[in-house]
């Protein structure tokens, strides 16, 4: 096997792995023709532990460990910073960042001030838009299904794309309408995210 | 600093960069390994302007024209974008043909008991059927009684040639005016997946 070095291109005969010093493989390019990435890349999956948690109302809430309980799942690619115990995900290289979250959520009665806006925050301001503008979505307003009770709001989630200076954070908000009839059940709640570029 | 080639490995001891050409690095990887790019096409967005109802979109009560792109005014923060990227229309025109990432959440209220629904999805060069043909919507707010429907949002993986845009097209919202959307709790945003 060989390495050649063309006009415009470099092939190998076989597979073939760029190194960062002798020990980490950065890139791995099969036979196939594919790039496989490498073991540094900055990504995380986790979701909370915790059972149902009622939140503050009239407030942003941001939803740290005393939410979301320990850390259930998995992260690579850390180096000095990533997901914290805190539950902040610390921005472990400058760029642009995907992120999602989904939450169980419980609304108590059919209250309209049961509902909960849904957002992330960067480095603890909800206003991290271009222009500062807040995008979140809304979950859990009054009873949609006609009859007296408490529901499930279908499906609360948020996903964005952020760009965080190394060390910056992102983590989860929500807002609570003027009630405390509303509760997330954590240990089916989720918060992944990945470096784009 | 050197790189060194074997049999099949380039190793390089400190940052590993690429250069086409003489002076830019649109890739490279940290010493601790990380892959970085400030050139990769990503891009999120801020949507502006408050209620809107269907007929202040483009296309007016027509049902099925519905294209909020340029309803709202845009701000937005982006890489990659070269000669295109993010527009002040609303519309994303690819920088480099590929798959790319798109999401698009918003705030959508229910002026009454009717079915005021939406389909949610996107267009790709104003074309609802950019998957083969088809519209892969979802649907939001149908018979939701006088309220804030829960969500809403919409995401894909949608190929473009460059040049070609993506925008926020519902292939169908129901043209009594009475349901409205929120533009400045708006965000669109994406990136090249590969």
């Amino acid at each position: 096997m060989a390495i050649t070095i063309g006009s415009n291109f470099v092939r190998s005969d076989g597979s073939m792995d760029w190194r960062v010093s002798t020990s980490n493989v950065v890139e791995r390019f099969t036979t196939q023709a594919i790039a496989s990435g490498n073991d540094y890349q900055p990504a995380f999956s986790y979701h909370g532990t915790n059972g149902w948690v009622y939140y503050s109302a009239n407030t942003w809430n941001e939803m740290r460990d005393n939410y979301w309980g320990g850390l259930a799942g998995y992260q690579k690619g850390p180096g000095s910073y990533g997901m914290n115990s805190n539950w902040r995900y610390y921005a472990p290289r400058q760029g642009y960042y995907y992120f999602h979250v989904d939450l169980y959520t419980l609304c108590d009665s059919n209250d309209t001030n049961n509902y909960t806006h849904l957002l992330f925050g960067r480095n603890g301001n909800v206003s991290w838009m271009p222009s500062g503008r807040t995008p979140y979505t809304i979950y859990g307003h009054g009873n949609k299904r006609g009859s007296g009770g408490g529901q499930y709001p279908s499906g609360p989630n948020i996903s964005a794309v952020m760009f965080l200076t190394e060390g910056q954070y992102c983590s989860v908000y929500n807002y609570k309408g003027n009630s405390t009839s509303t509760r997330v059940y954590m240990a089916h709640s989720y918060f992944c995210g990945h470096l784009i570029s | 600093m050197a790189i060194t080639i074997t049999s099949n490995n380039v190793i390089s001891n400190t940052d590993l960069r690429f250069r086409p050409g003489n002076t830019d690095y649109p890739l490279y990887y940290y010493s601790n390994g990380p892959r970085y790019s400030d050139r990769t096409p990503a891009f999120t967005a801020e949507g502006t302007a408050g209620w809107l109802y269907h007929n202040n979109m483009s296309g007016g009560a027509s049902a099925g024209n519905a294209v909020f792109a340029n309803a709202m005014g845009w701000n937005w923060q982006q890489q990659g974008a070269g000669s295109y990227g993010m527009n002040s229309n609303g519309r994303y025109y690819a920088p480099l043909s590929g798959y790319y990432y798109f999401y698009f959440s918003t705030y959508f209220h229910n002026d009454n008991n009717s079915t005021n629904y939406i389909h949610l999805n996107f267009a790709k060069n104003d074309g609802f059927g950019w998957n083969n043909g088809r519209t892969p919507h979802n649907i939001y707010g149908h018979g939701t009684p006088y309220t804030y429907e829960d969500g809403i949002v919409v995401s894909c993986n949608m190929y473009l040639g460059q040049g070609e845009y993506c925008a926020i097209r519902p292939p169908y919202w129901n043209s009594n005016n009475q349901s409205r959307i929120y533009a400045s709790h708006s965000t669109f945003s994406g990136c090249l997946i590969g």
